[in-house]
């Protein structure tokens, strides 16, 4: 057995090179139940980082999905994909002209069990090019479910805000529960 | 304000096989952990994870998606990701690590060369914050000489 102080293990680690690249730019944890998260001054953010990442534990009280909407946009803008498993199965779906990404398919009900997901935006300022997203998601219990998602929004615009939030078709319909946690980070570009 | 995070808490490169390896001291500093694996195993297996020495596994639950599919070395509600003689990369997303609020949710996504790629997500039913993270590749297999696991820390 080896056993690995992390403490220890910091005073022996080289200093690391290069320049510090991933930041925390703002957190959202729910002091009340709530429909949706949105981080809407993105724009601040754009002359210094490249890509985008959203870091969550969502708790709710129903079986749901996990929507995304950038720019405030609900129309038909979007298209994702899913691959995704139950343990004993392997599905995978994929839509187009729909009003939101979908990037979690199902989410464990309780208010103490949280669902995780991890949100890649990639290139999300750039203005020559659909914004992308991938995502890692996944919850067990009732809801027992971990998938692989891609979503595009089309349009070129650099984003300004992000939406999240549940329910079956889109943003809406249930809400995120006390404790829930949505964080953004900021990746920067190489010099 | 930005502030800058993901941090390197700790790294080690195997010197010699290992039954298992331990973090251990986590500072409750961060609100996510990420746990990086590069390295192989004496055999084709399943590696499990223990969080704070709580090794009663009906505290855990896993849900996975591995391609192919495998089952005779796998399987337990502990297990995180599957790792091959050859070469496996894997990426685990702990969320909410610190909190105590909730259980511990568990995301990875693996690559294990000519064997498996996949995905799954853990629950440990505790909402103790994480202080201690131990990997044991299962039935009495070892990490090999080499392999190389690292744990980062994010703040929230």
């Amino acid at each position: 057995m080896l056993l690995l102080g992390v403490l220890a293990a910091q005073a022996e680690a080289a200093a690391p090179a290069g320049v510090a690249a991933y930041d925390l730019l703002e957190t959202e944890i729910l002091t009340g139940s709530q429909a949706s998260v949105t981080f809407s001054s993105l724009g601040d953010y754009a002359s210094d980082y490249q890509h985008l990442q959203v870091r969550g534990a969502i708790m709710t009280t129903a079986d749901t999905r996990f929507w995304m909407n950038l720019n405030s946009d609900t129309g038909s803008n979007y298209s994702w994909h899913r691959l995704s498993g139950q343990g004993s199965s392997v599905g995978s779906e994929g839509n187009s002209s729909q009003t939101g990404m979908r990037l979690m398919n199902s989410i464990q009900p309780a208010s103490t069990s949280a669902a995780g997901i991890v949100i890649d935006l990639l290139d999300c300022y750039e203005t020559t090019k659909y914004t992308t997203a991938r995502a890692l998601s996944g919850s067990t219990g009732s809801a027992n479910e971990v998938g692989l998602f891609s979503g595009s929004w089309q349009d070129t615009a650099a984003i300004t805000g992000i939406t999240l939030g549940l329910g079956n078709t889109g943003v809406g319909g249930n809400d995120m529960l006390t404790g829930t946690r949505i964080s953004l980070y900021g990746l920067k570009a190489s010099a | 304000m930005p502030t800058s995070t993901y941090v390197a808490l700790a790294t080690t490169t195997l010197g010699a096989t290992a039954a298992s390896v331990t973090f251990s001291s986590i500072p409750a500093t961060y609100r996510d952990l990420v746990l990086v694996y590069n390295g192989t195993t004496s055999a084709n297996i399943g590696v499990d994870v223990e969080f704070n020495g709580d090794t009663n596994s009906a505290n855990y639950s896993r849900v996975f998606m591995y391609a192919p599919p495998v089952t005779s070395t796998t399987g337990g509600p502990q297990e995180i990701f599957y790792s091959s003689t050859a070469r496996t990369v894997v990426t685990c997303q702990i969320q909410d690590s610190s909190a105590t609020d909730k259980h511990k949710t568990l995301l990875s996504r693996m690559g294990a060369v000519d064997v498996i790629v996949g995905a799954s997500a853990l629950r440990w039913a505790n909402t103790n914050a994480i202080t201690s993270l131990k990997l044991t590749p299962k039935s009495g297999n070892t990490f090999s000489s080499g392999s190389t696991l690292s744990l980062f820390g994010i703040e929230a």
